[in-house]
């Protein structure tokens, strides 16, 4: 018993002066958990709450300016050009009866009547009065031209029973030359006018435009990247990386509103998923036939220990199978204590990376109209903010792509600006076609390393439709 | 030198140097602890990470009751048994028969015995090695530890017995046992 507890007593002894230093890097990579970890205390919940609340407050908020908007320039167009009339201007007069605003008005009987002539049976007295002008008395003698109308005299008229006259009405009416007292516009104008509205089908709308258009866009996207060099650089790590990297296509995709503020300029803003990447050269990789794990435990939830410098950022994988070797520098950086692969019998799988990352982008950008008729020129130019939300590293062979691990250090925002020119096509009445060649540049260093700044560029042929709402 | 207090309120306060002061304070004692309780050292440094995150995520849940010290250990103990649970999880089976015994060439350290001694423990399958570390280390009781890993308390006390003669022949096999005590094992 007394052994037994010797036994635990001196192992605990002996390991409870056991405090081997951790590796130098291990507070550098603790730290940028930390800098990225999710799950830090309420704050972190309060943040995704307020950025969800911001979120639903926009998107309603952005639908009620939208419809509220609308609804108010429409209501505001029709009372510019539907509005009662101040004189019954032929042209006024005819919009002014259109059935959804020709409201009957409250009957009113003169108090004194125009008299009946005389010596005219055929004379017919009517009373005319339209959507809530002063009521106004046409004395319309039908089938007698040339006739011409004096001041009513003293004695009543006979009182006829008014019906509201239709635009059909109106229409059916045989005219003669008429006369119309106090100088006012001739029926026949009027009538005339009336047939400028068409044969009896009101189109309110016709007219009217919604400032607002939806543009929806794809393209393809050549990206570049700037590195900027700081002092720190001191073993020309940006020459290095620059000889081994090579630019993709990737592609852009966008759904976006516009918005026009008057003639000449509109807003533009609305969400685009913008890919970009570059190729990475001279690294091979290699794995075991069996496809066993190289490292660790032999499991394969073991991670891998290697990782690959680029311009981007550091390049770490999740696949223990594979062996990674720079065949031009020293960008694979090998963690100490794993089993040397020199002893591996590998063969070679590949040897070119891919990295891709893709963003969410919310553009804001303007456009002026330059050259407005048919076919529109406009100049654009904005700002872009750039949230990461995929990122992956491929490797390609045989035609089969595997995603064999991710970037690290890569910034979550990002902001960029962009600028170029739009060519708009019709294709039908309301649908047009973009072209649009633009450049972009992020303006904030993309990586988190601190030994080199990157600013990735690109050059797009942005095309696409758009449609007014 | 801040005093401990003061690097806790930066830490509250979620100041880096006051982190890193806190983990220069505590790392190399603490990543001890990981080793004995990890299978190999990018475990014991995964260990000791998730352990830090903890223990800045739930700085604002220490009272000030008890060695600021011990409640580190713990939460380092805890993220140590999380490791375990969750390899056990993408296994998707229990280790304790078919874990490989691993024996990698780990950093040099000054004190051999002792890397080797930790080597051995680490050599143990997953559970005898946890269960074996509270027991016999950390001090916890077999109900404790039957609780905390979800085991019963004779699995418990089998698993620290099983682990005991286990590291007995061991050290007796490879001869570490005069370097150990030569009063243990006779």
């Amino acid at each position: 018993m007394n052994k037994k507890e010797n036994f635990e007593n001196i192992i605990k002894k002996k390991l409870e002066g056991y405090q081997p230093q951790p590796p130098a890097d291990l507070w550098d990579r603790l730290e940028y958990r930390l800098e990225n970890n999710k799950n830090l205390g309420w704050k972190q919940y309060v943040r995704y709450a307020a950025a969800f609340l911001l979120l639903i407050a926009s998107a309603w908020g952005g639908y009620e300016f939208i419809y509220k908007n609308a609804v108010h320039e429409e209501v505001a167009y029709e009372a510019e050009h539907f509005a009662k009339p101040e004189s019954l201007d032929p042209i006024t007069l005819s919009e002014s009866i259109r059935p959804e605003i020709h409201k009957k008005p409250a009957r009113q009987v003169p108090e004194k009547t125009a008299p009946i002539y005389e010596d005219d049976p055929d004379l017919l007295i009517a009373e005319e009065d339209i959507e809530g002008i002063e009521k106004e008395d046409f004395y319309i003698k039908e089938k007698q031209q040339n006739d011409t109308i004096t001041e009513p005299a003293d004695e009543p008229l006979q009182q006829i029973d008014f019906i509201e006259p239709t635009y059909a009405d109106y229409q059916k009416i045989e005219v003669g030359e008429v006369s119309i007292h106090r100088d006012e516009p001739s029926i026949d104008d009027m009538l005339a006018s009336v047939e400028l509205v068409g044969d009896g089908v009101f189109d309110d709308h016709a007219e009217y435009t919604s400032p607002w258009t939806l543009y929806v866009n794809a393209s393809p996207q050549y990206a570049f990247r700037i590195n900027s060099s700081n002092p720190k650089d001191l073993v020309g790590a940006k020459t290095i990386l620059e000889q081994n990297e090579n630019h993709l296509i990737t592609y852009n995709l966008g759904l976006n509103f516009k918005y026009s503020l008057n003639e000449r300029i509109e807003m533009e803003s609305g969400l685009s998923y913008v890919r970009m990447g570059q190729s990475i050269r001279n690294i091979r990789v290699y794995n075991d036939r069996q496809r066993r794990p190289l490292f660790g435990d032999g499991s394969l939830d073991f991670g891998h220990p290697q990782s690959v410098i680029t311009s981007m950022g550091e390049i770490s994988f999740n696949d223990p199978t594979l062996y990674f070797d720079d065949v031009h520098s020293d960008r694979v950086k090998m963690r100490r204590g794993y089993d040397d692969p020199d002893n591996f019998e590998l063969r070679e799988k590949g040897d070119r990376l891919n990295q891709h990352l893709g963003f969410i982008e919310i553009p804001v950008v303007l456009r002026y109209n330059l050259y407005d008729r048919q076919t529109k020129i406009q100049l654009k130019g904005g700002v872009g903010f750039n949230y990461l939300v995929t990122n992956s590293v491929v490797l390609k062979q045989d035609g089969i792509r595997n995603s064999i691990g991710k970037t690290a250090l890569v910034r979550n925002w990002n902001v960029s600006v962009s600028g170029g020119v739009a060519f708009l096509v019709p294709v039908s009445n309301n649908i047009n076609f973009h072209l649009e060649p633009t450049a972009n540049m992020f303006v904030t260093s993309m990586t988190q390393g601190k030994e080199y700044n990157v600013f990735p560029f690109g050059l797009s042929l942005s095309t696409g439709i758009s449609m007014p709402l | 030198m801040e005093s401990i207090d003061d690097i806790i309120k930066g830490c509250l306060k979620n100041r880096r140097k006051a982190q890193k002061q806190l983990y220069d304070l505590f790392s190399a004692k603490m990543y001890g602890i990981c080793m004995r309780y990890a299978k190999n050292h990018h475990d014991a440094q995964d260990i000791l990470q998730d352990g830090f995150i903890n223990v800045f995520a739930n700085l604002q849940n220490y009272k000030n009751k008890g060695s600021f010290e011990g409640w580190i250990r713990r939460i380092m103990i805890n993220a140590a048994i999380q490791k375990y649970r969750e390899k056990i999880s993408n296994l998707g089976v229990n280790t304790l028969d078919n874990e490989l015994d691993y024996n990698e060439q780990t950093v040099e350290y000054d004190k051999l015995e002792l890397n080797e001694l930790i080597e051995i423990i680490q050599s143990l399958p997953s559970q005898y090695r946890i269960v074996f570390n509270m027991f016999a280390i950390e001090g916890y009781s077999h109900k404790e530890i039957s609780e905390t890993l979800k085991i019963s308390d004779n699995t418990s006390r089998t698993n620290y017995s099983r682990a005991r003669n286990i590291l007995r022949n061991k050290l007796k096999s490879e001869k570490k046992v005069s370097k150990l005590s030569n009063v243990v094992l006779k």
